[in-house]
C-alpha cells in the first residue's frame, strides 16, 4: 500500500474550538486526550485514501488492458 | 458433577428424561453466581425471582410435552448494552445506573419465547467502547484465570461468566472485537455472525454500521445453538449448527500467519499456538494455505473512522447534556469523532466496501475460511490500564466488522495458564461451515475442556 501524506495534526485549540461550536465541555486531559485521538483518526482517513486512490488507478490500468 | 457443567445440549436431554429439572439448573446458576461473582463480578443486575418463575414455567410445558426448543429451560444471560423488560439496563455507563427499559431487544424477546430463562445482565464496557475503567458504577469484570488481569471488552462479563462457569451461553455484541477479543482472553467461544443476520432493535449502538449481536459460549455447539434460535428459522440461511460434527476433510482454509506473526506487538508464543492449531487442522485433513491479506492497519483505519464518526454522531447531545458523566477513558473515544465529518465517512464506508469485495474475490474464492489469530497477546493484569489514558489492545478482530464476514473465536491453547484463541471467518452467511471447523479443532484437543480452578 502507498504511504499516505504526513497526519493531519490537530491542536488542542482546533478541538476546543470544535467543541465550542459544538456546545460540548471539554478542558484539560479530555481535551488532550480527545485531541490526540482526534488527530489520530483525521490519520486514518488520509490512510483510507491512498487505499482507494491505488484501487482506482489499479482498475484503471486493467480497464487499459 | 453439577448440572452447570453440562453442555447444554446434554442438559437439554436431561430436561426432556425428567432427570433435570429447569428449577435445579436455574438454581444451580444462581448459587454459583452467589458463591462466585463478587470475584469474577460479570453479573451487574440479577434477575433472580424471575428466572425461578421463568424456569417453573418451562418445567411445566416440558412435563406437558411442549417443548420450545434447544435453549427451553435453559439459563442464559445477557450483555448490559442490551434492552431487558423491567430489568436495569445501563449500558454498562453511570448515565443509564437507574434505566428499566419497559421491552425487551429483539433477541431476547426471541430467546424467551424460545424458553431461555433470563438470569440477568452481563458488564459491559461503557457504551461498548472501551475499558476497563475503574470511575463506573460497575467495576470491571475479572478473568477468572486470574482475577487480577483484564476480560478484554467490551462484552467483559459475559466471557467471565461463561468461562467462569456461571451460564454456558450469554448474547452480546461486537463492533471491533467485543465478542472475539474476550473469548480469547477467557478461552471461551465467541460468534460474530455475518453483519445483519440478528436484529439489533434494543440494543444500544455503538456504530451502526459495524455493530453485530452474537453469542459467547462454552463450546461451538453451543454457541452455534444459541446463534441458531436467535437468528430464527429461515429457508435461505444453513443452520450454523447445520454441519456440526461433520469430518473436515478437504476443507480448505487460508491461514493469514503474516498478517499477525511479523507485527512485533504479538507475543512469539501466539503465533506457535496458532501455528499448531493450523498443524492440527491439516491432521484433521483440512488443506493449509498460507495467504497474505492487504495491511490490517487499513482495515483498522476504516474501521476507527466508521466507529468514531458514527458514535459521536450517536451521543452529540448526550456529550453536550452529560458529558462529565462519562467516564475518564470513555469520553475522549467518542468526543474524538468532532474531527470527522460526512465525507470521512463516507470515504471509509466506500473502503469498506472494496476490502470486503477484495477478500471474497482474492481469499474466499480459494478458501472454505481463513485461519488467523483474535488477540496478539494474552489477557493484561488491570495495573496495566490504570490511569485515565485508555489503552489498546492489539487483535485481529476489527476488520470482519468492517467486511461483515463472520467469524469465531475459538480457544487454541494456553501461555503461562492463560488462554490464546484462534479466528476462524468465512464466506458471508457461512457461519455453519466455520462453526464445523472450530468444533471439529475443539474435539480433536483438550483445550477447551481445561477449566479455572475455583479457589
Amino acid at each position: 500500500m502507498k504511504k499516505p501524506k504526513a497526519e493531519q495534526v490537530l491542536t488542542t485549540a482546533d478541538i476546543a474550538k470544535m467543541s465550542d461550536a459544538a456546545g460540548i465541555a471539554l478542558h484539560g486531559e479530555r481535551l488532550v486526550q480527545t485531541t490526540d485521538l482526534a488527530s489520530r483518526f483525521r490519520g486514518s482517513v488520509d490512510v483510507i485514501r491512498a487505499y482507494l486512490c491505488e484501487r482506482q488507478e489499479a482498475d484503471s490500468k486493467a480497464e487499459k488492458l | 458433577m453439577s448440572p452447570l457443567d453440562l453442555s447444554i445440549i446434554d442438559a437439554a436431554a436431561k430436561l426432556r428424561d425428567g432427570s433435570l429439572t429447569s428449577v435445579a439448573l436455574t438454581q444451580a446458576s444462581l448459587d454459583r453466581i452467589a458463591e462466585r461473582d463478587a470475584v469474577y463480578r460479570a453479573f451487574v443486575a440479577l434477575d433472580a425471582e424471575r428466572a425461578l418463575e421463568a424456569s417453573a414455567a418451562a418445567d411445566r410445558e416440558i412435563q406437558a410435552g411442549k417443548d420450545r426448543g434447544p435453549l427451553h429451560g435453559i439459563p442464559i444471560a445477557v450483555k448490559d448494552l442490551i434492552d431487558t423488560a423491567g430489568l436495569r439496563t445501563a449500558y454498562g455507563s453511570r448515565i443509564f445506573e437507574a434505566e428499566v427499559p419497559k421491552e425487551d431487544a429483539e433477541v431476547v424477546r426471541r430467546s424467551k419465547a424460545a424458553g431461555a430463562v433470563i438470569l440477568g445482565k452481563l458488564d459491559t464496557y461503557e457504551f461498548g467502547m472501551i475499558g476497563p475503567s475503574f470511575d463506573r458504577p460497575f467495576p470491571p469484570a475479572a478473568n477468572p484465570w486470574r482475577p487480577d488481569h483484564f476480560t478484554g471488552g467490551s462484552s467483559s462479563g459475559s466471557a467471565a461468566a461463561v468461562v467462569g462457569g456461571l451460564v454456558r451461553t450469554a448474547i452480546s455484541s461486537d463492533t471491533g472485537g467485543s465478542i472475539r477479543s474476550p473469548a480469547s482472553y477467557c478461552g471461551v467461544v465467541g460468534l460474530k455472525p455475518s453483519y445483519g443476520t440478528l436484529p439489533k432493535q434494543g440494543a444500544y449502538a455503538l456504530a451502526r454500521s459495524l455493530d453485530h449481536l452474537g453469542p459467547i459460549s462454552a463450546t461451538v455447539a453451543e454457541a452455534a445453538l444459541t446463534f441458531d434460535v436467535l437468528a430464527g428459522v429461515s429457508e435461505e440461511r444453513v443452520a450454523a449448527s447445520g454441519k456440526i460434527g461433520r469430518p473436515l476433510d478437504g476443507l480448505r482454509i487460508g491461514y493469514a500467519r503474516n498478517w499477525f506473526a511479523r507485527d512485533a506487538e504479538t507475543m512469539p508464543a501466539i503465533v506457535n499456538r496458532v501455528d499448531d492449531a493450523a498443524s492440527q487442522l491439516s491432521l484433521l485433513g483440512v488443506r493449509i494455505e498460507e495467504v497474505e491479506l492487504p495491511d490490517a492497519k487499513l482495515f483498522e483505519a476504516c474501521g476507527g473512522v466508521i466507529v468514531h464518526a458514527e458514535s459521536f454522531a450517536l451521543h452529540r447531545e448526550q456529550l453536550a447534556r452529560s458529558g462529565d458523566l462519562y467516564s475518564e477513558k470513555t469520553f475522549p473515544y467518542f468526543m474524538a469523532g468532532i474531527a470527522l465529518d460526512e465525507s470521512d465517512l463516507g470515504l471509509a464506508l466506500k473502503a469498506a466496501k472494496a476490502l470486503a469485495t477484495e477478500l471474497d474475490a482474492t481469499l474466499f474464492s480459494r478458501f472454505d475460511a481463513l485461519l488467523t489469530v483474535t488477540t496478539c497477546t494474552t489477557a493484561l493484569p488491570f495495573s496495566d490500564f490504570q490511569g485515565a489514558a485508555a489503552r489498546w489492545t492489539p487483535m485481529r478482530t476489527m476488520a470482519f466488522n468492517v467486511t461483515g464476514h463472520p467469524a469465531l473465536s475459538v480457544p487454541c491453547g494456553f501461555i503461562d495458564g492463560l488462554p490464546v484463541g484462534m479466528q476462524i471467518v468465512g464466506r458471508h452467511g457461512d457461519e455453519a461451515t466455520i462453526c464445523q471447523i472450530g468444533h471439529g479443532f475443539e474435539q480433536s484437543t483438550d483445550i477447551g475442556s481445561v477449566k479455572p480452578a475455583w479457589r
